[in-house]
C-alpha cells in the first residue's frame, strides 16, 4: 500500500537520527539529550541556506558539519568543564533553542517557493516524490552506513569505541580520551543535524518545533532494531538493524495513524511491537541453540566461569 | 645492586592527600622517595592503606600529585597527563575487567595495546602482520586464546583476561610495568598461572616491575627487591640475597621494628600460609 | 529566664515574618488584561473583540463545502476572515482585580456568543459516504477543538442540505510534526476528496503532501497564510490551497484598551510566547499601531508556561497600564494562570 512506502520514505530519513542517537548512546556510553535541539539545528541551518538561494546540498552539508561544532560542545562541556553528561546534552538543547530561532529568523520557514533537494531531483529523474525518496533514503543510509563501518574500523575509530566500553583501559594504553569522546560526539550530532536537514526538505517546511519526540523516535528505532537485529555481529549489518528499526518504527506510526486509531496510541503500539520484537529474538534465539548465547550487552557482567572452565585453562 | 647510575623510575617526595581541608583528609603519600634501577624486579607488601595502589596511580599519572616529582628514564613526568605518559608505562589492574575492553575482540585489544604510545590516525586498526605477530605471542601464554582472536573478550575467565592484560602491558616493550595486586581476584591455581606467566615476561623482556601483592611468601620468592610500605612512605627495602633468605616472620619483625607497631592486615596474614 | 527570651523572640521572628510577607504581598498586580482571542479573554481578560474560532471552523466548513459540493476552485477562493469581531466584556474578571469597565463600552458589547450550528448526525458516517474529508489537528486545545467542531457542525447541515453523506477523518497529530507528515501523506494516500489543517504547520505539511496531486486544502487558525507559504496572496491564493485566517483584528483590541482605559498617554505591555510566529506578527502589528498613535508600549516574550510568573512581574515593574495578550497556543492553555498571578494566588 502506497502509504506504507511514504512511511519507509519517511523512516530512512529519521534513520540518520537514529544512527546518531546509537553513536552517542550505545557506542560512546554518552547519554547526550541535545538531539531534540541538533536536528532542529540541521533543519535551521538547511532551511536558511535555501532560502537564500544555495544549492540543497551544499546546505544539507553545513547542516551536518554545524550539528559536528553542536556536539563537540557538548563534548567540551563534558571533558573540560566537568560537567555531567545529562547536563552537557541539556545545556547544549537549551542554548540551541535561541540559536535555532535566531538562524531561521523566526520560529517557522516555508520551503515551498525553494528548490528543494526532492524537487530538484524529482524533476531532474522524472521520479514520483515518494519513488525519489525511497531511493535517495536507501542512497544515503548505505552511504552513511559505509563511512560509519569504515570509520570505526580505524585506528581512530576503534579508540573511540573503546572509550565507550573501558575508558580506564584506554587512558591507559595513552588514548586521549577527552579527544574520543568530543570527536564521537561531533559525528553523532552531525549525523542528527543531517537527518534534520533532509526533513525540513521532505515536509517542505521547518520550525523551531521540529525536533520535538526527536529522542523517543530516536530511541525506539534502537530498540526495535536491537532486539531484531541482535544475533548479528557485523557491525555494517547493525547498523542496518537500526536503519530497518527506524522505518519499522515510521511503518507502525503511520498504521496507527491510518486506522483511526487515536495518535495516543502511538506510544503503546511502540510498546506492543518492541515487546514483540524481543519476544520473537527470544523465541528465534532457543529454537536455533542448545544453551544461551552469552547476552550481547557489553553492561553485562562477562560470564566468570565456574572451577572446570579454570582447569582447563589454567 | 644497581646495574647502571639512572633509574628507570624515581619517585621523588611525592606526596598526595585526599579530601584535604575535610574530614576525610589523609595524607596517602608522605614523601615517598624510591628509586628503581633497569632490571629491578620489585614486590611490594604493606597494610590496608599503607599507600601501595596510590603509589603506582601516582606513578601512572591517574591523578596530579601534590607534592614531589616522577622521574621516569631520566624524564620528568609529573606534570604529564595519564594517556601521556602511558607511552612509558604498562599496567595490569586488580580487577580482570578493568584492563581490556569486554565488548571488542581479543585481537582489537591488543591492536590498541599495539599502538600505544603512538598517534591514532585513520589507517585501518589492525594488519594482517600484527594478527600473525599476535597470534605468536597469545601461543606463548598456553591458554588457548591464539584459536580464538575474534572472540570477545567478555567471554574470558578472569585468569585469562587477565593474562591478556598483561600481554598488552608488555607489548610494547614499556620502561616500567605496573602490576597492582593483578592475582588478587583469581583462585589459587589461575593465581599461580599467572604469576608464572609474570615471571617469564618479565624476565625474557627484562622489564623493571612494581609488584603490590598481598602474598607475602609470593613478595619474597618473586623479584630481586622487596619493599614494605606503612603510612605512605617505604619502611623497609631488601634486596638480592638478603632479600632470598627471607620468611614471612622475618617481614613482619622486620614491620614492627621499621614502624613501631604490628603489621595487622588480615589478608596479609591469612595468605601467609 | 532563658526559655521566656527564646520563646518572645521566636514569637517575633514568626509575626515578622509573616508581616514581611503580607507587606511584600509578591503577585497581586491587578492590571487590566485584554487578549487577541475571546476564549483566553474570557479566563483572564476585561474585555476584547473576538475572533471567534467557531465561527471561523463554520466559516471553513461552507468553503469546503463550496469546493466539494459545487466545484469552486481553490485557487480563486479568496483566503477568509471573520468580518464582524464581536465584543464581549468580562465583569466578574474586571471586578476580581478592582476595575470598573466604562459604560461606553459595556453598552456596546454583545457578548461573545457563539451562535452554534446544529449538526446533522446523520450526514456523518463511517462507510458508503459520497465524499471523504480528512482533517489534521496540530494539538489539543481550546481555539483548536472549536475550529473543529463549528467546521464539522456546518459540512454536516451543508452535505445534509445537498442530500450528500460524508465521513470525516478527525487526527490529531499530539504537537509532533512527524506526525503531521504522517497524517497528511497517509490521506494523500487513501486519496481523500479534501484535506482541512488546523494550525500552520498541519496546514503545510498538507500543502506539501499534496503537491502533485489535485486534493483541495482547506486551513484554518493560519495568522499570515503568505508567510507559511501556502497562498500566494489572500486574494489569489493560486493553487490548491485556501483556508480562513485567524487574525485577530489587532489595531481594534489595542483602541479598545485605549477607550477602557479612558486615557491617550497609556503604556501598554505586550506578553506572548517568542517561538510563535502567529504571536510576534501580532505583536508588530501593534507595536506599529501604538507607534503610529503614540502610546508607549513594552514587550515580554516568554519561552513557556514557567516563564508567565516573572514575565508578569517586569511588565508590572515597568507600571504598565494595560497588558495585551495576542492570540498565542501556550497562553491560550495558561490563560486561567494568567488571571491567578495577577490577582495574586
Amino acid at each position: 500500500m502506497d502509504f506504507i512506502f511514504k512511511g519507509m520514505a519517511q523512516g530512512l530519513i529519521w534513520a540518520l537520527l537514529a544512527l546518531g542517537v546509537y553513536l552517542s548512546y550505545r557506542i560512546l556510553d554518552f547519554a547526550d539529550l541535545s538531539c531534540e535541539g541538533s536536528i532542529t539545528l540541521g533543519a535551521s541551518m538547511a532551511s536558511m541556506l535555501l532560502t537564500k538561494n544555495v544549492s540543497p546540498i551544499i546546505a544539507v552539508l553545513m547542516a551536518f558539519l554545524v550539528g559536528c561544532v553542536a556536539g563537540a560542545i557538548t563534548g567540551l562541556l563534558h571533558t573540560k568543564l566537568k560537567i555531567p553528561p545529562i547536563l552537557s546534552g541539556i545545556l547544549t538543547m537549551t542554548a540551541l533553542f535561541s540559536i535555532n530561532l535566531h538562524i531561521m529568523g523566526s520560529a517557522n520557514i516555508q520551503l515551498n517557493s525553494v528548490p528543494t533537494l526532492y524537487t530538484q531531483l524529482s524533476g531532474m529523474l522524472h521520479l514520483s516524490k515518494t519513488y525519489l525518496s525511497l531511493i535517495l533514503g536507501t542512497v544515503v543510509c548505505l552511504a552513511v552506513m559505509a563511512m560509519l563501518y569504515w570509520f570505526f574500523g580505524t585506528e581512530l575509530g576503534a579508540s573511540i569505541r573503546a572509550t565507550g566500553i573501558n575508558e580506564n583501559m584506554c587512558r591507559a594504553q595513552g588514548i586521549d580520551t577527552d579527544l574520543t569522546k568530543i570527536i564521537g560526539l561531533a559525528i553523532s550530532n552531525g549525523l542528527i543535524a543531517l537527518s534534520g536537514a533532509f526533513i525540513c526538505q521532505y515536509q517542505g517546511y521547518s520550525n523551531i518545533n521540529l525536533g520535538v519526540g526527536a529522542i523517543v523516535i530516536g530511541l525506539a528505532s534502537i530498540i526495535i532494531g536491537e532486539a531484531i537485529f541482535s544475533k548479528v555481529k557485523n557491525f555494517f549489518f547493525t547498523l542496518g538493524g537500526i536503519v530497518i528499526g527506524a522505518v519499522i518504527y515510521r511503518i507502525v506510526v503511520a498504521v496507527v495513524l491510518y486506522f483511526n486509531m487515536p495518535t495516543e496510541d502511538v506510544k503503546i503500539m511502540t510498546a506492543f511491537v518492541v515487546i514483540a520484537a524481543l519476544f520473537v529474538s527470544k523465541y528465534a534465539n532457543k529454537i536455533g541453540k542448545k544453551h544461551p548465547a552469552a547476552k550481547h550487552d557489553k553492561k553485562e557482567e562477562p560470564s566468570i566461569p565456574e572451577e572446570k572452565e579454570v582447569k582447563d585453562n589454567a | 645492586m644497581p646495574e647502571n647510575n639512572t633509574p628507570m623510575l624515581s619517585l621523588k617526595n611525592v606526596v598526595k592527600t585526599f579530601y584535604a581541608g575535610t574530614v576525610n583528609e589523609k595524607t596517602a603519600l608522605n614523601n615517598l622517595c624510591l628509586d628503581l634501577y633497569p632490571g629491578d624486579f620489585v614486590t611490594v607488601i604493606g597494610g590496608n592503606g599503607a599507600g601501595k595502589s596510590t603509589m603506582l596511580n601516582a606513578t601512572a599519572g591517574v591523578f596530579p600529585i601534590d607534592g614531589g616529582d616522577v622521574f621516569i628514564d631520566g624524564v620528568n613526568v609529573t606534570k604529564l597527563p595519564e594517556h601521556k605518559r602511558a607511552k612509558y608505562i604498562g599496567r595490569v589492574f586488580q580487577d580482570p575487567m578493568m584492563g581490556t575492553a569486554a565488548n571488542m575482540q581479543i585481537e582489537e585489544n591488543l591492536a590498541i595495546a599495539a599502538r600505544r604510545g603512538k598517534k591514532r590516525t585513520l589507517r585501518w586498526s589492525i594488519t594482517q602482520q600484527e594478527r600473525a605477530e599476535f597470534k605468536k605471542m597469545l601461543s606463548i601464554l598456553g591458554l588457548g586464546l591464539e584459536d580464538r582472536m575474534t572472540a570477545k573478550v567478555g567471554l574470558l575467565s578472569g585468569g585469562q583476561r587477565q593474562a591478556l592484560t598483561l600481554l598488552m602491558a608488555t607489548l610494547n616493550r614499556p620502561k616500567i610495568l605496573l602490576l597492582d595486586e593483578h592475582t588478587a581476584a583469581l583462585d589459587p591455581k589461575t593465581a599461580a598461572k599467572v604469576l608464572e606467566i609474570t615471571e617469564k615476561v618479565v624476565s625474557e623482556n627484562k622489564l623493571t616491575t612494581l609488584m603490590i601483592t598481598h602474598n607475602m611468601k609470593d613478595a619474597i620468592k618473586h623479584g630481586n627487591r622487596l619493599i614494605m610500605m606503612h603510612e605512605g612512605r617505604v619502611v623497609v627495602d631488601v634486596s638480592g640475597e638478603e632479600k632470598q633468605k627471607l620468611t614471612v616472620e622475618d617481614l613482619l619483625m622486620l614491620f614492627s621494628r621499621a614502624s613501631g607497631s604490628e603489621f595487622a592486615s588480615d589478608r596479609a596474614m591469612l595468605s601467609a600460609e | 529566664m532563658k526559655k521566656i527570651v527564646s520563646l518572645i523572640l521566636t514569637v517575633t521572628l514568626f509575626l515578622g515574618a509573616a508581616l514581611a510577607l503580607t507587606a511584600c504581598d509578591s503577585g497581586s498586580y491587578k492590571i487590566p488584561v485584554v487578549c487577541g482571542e475571546s476564549g483566553m479573554n474570557a479566563l483572564c481578560g476585561i474585555a476584547t473583540y473576538g475572533v471567534d474560532y467557531y465561527s471561523l471552523g463554520v466559516k471553513a466548513g461552507d468553503m469546503t463545502a463550496d469546493i466539494l459540493l459545487n466545484g469552486s476552485d481553490p485557487a480563486a477562493m479568496k483566503v477568509a476572515t471573520d468580518p464582524n469581531p464581536a465584543l464581549s466584556v468580562n465583569p466578574d474578571i474586571a471586578e476580581d482585580i478592582g476595575f470598573t469597565i466604562p459604560e461606553s463600552v459595556s453598552s456596546r458589547a454583545t457578548g461573545a456568543q457563539t451562535q452554534k450550528v446544529d449538526r446533522v448526525s446523520s450526514a456523518v458516517v463511517s462507510s458508503g459516504a459520497d465524499y471523504t474529508v480528512g482533517i489534521i489537528q496540530l494539538v489539543q486545545h481550546v481555539a483548536l477543538d472549536k475550529a473543529n467542531e463549528g467546521f464539522q457542525d456546518q459540512l454536516s447541515v451543508r452535505m445534509n442540505a445537498a442530500g450528500k453523506k460524508v465521513e470525516i477523518l478527525d487526527r490529531n497529530a499530539n504537537g509532533e510534526e512527524a506526525n503531521n507528515v504522517t497524517i497528511a501523506e497517509n490521506f494523500v494516500s487513501q486519496e481523500v476528496d479534501l484535506i482541512y489543517t488546523i494550525a500552520t504547520s498541519s496546514s503545510q505539511a498538507a500543502a506539501t503532501a499534496t503537491q502533485g496531486t489535485d486534493i483541495p486544502v482547506v486551513f484554518n487558525a493560519v495568522t499570515d497564510p503568505v508567510d507559511a507559504g501556502l497562498v500566494a496572496s489572500l486574494d489569489a491564493p493560486g493553487k490548491n490551497v485556501t483556508g480562513v485566517s485567524d487574525m485577530n483584528p489587532v489595531e481594534k483590541q489595542i483602541d479598545l484598551i485605549v477607550e477602557l482605559l479612558g486615557k491617550d498617554d497609556v503604556k501598554i505591555g505586550f506578553l506572548y510566547t517568542s517561538a510563535e510566529t502567529n504571536s510576534v506578527m501580532q505583536v508588530s502589528l501593534a507595536k506599529a499601531h501604538c507607534s503610529k498613535n503614540n502610546y508607549s508600549y513594552v514587550e515580554k516574550g516568554i519561552v513557556d508556561m514557567n516563564d508567565i510568573e516573572s514575565a508578569m512581574a517586569a511588565l508590572a515593574k515597568e507600571k504598565v497600564d494595560a497588558i495585551y495578550i495576542p492570540t498565542d497556543n501556550v497562553l491560550a492553555n495558561a490563560s486561567a494562570l494568567v488571571h491567578s498571578i495577577n490577582i495574586g494566588e
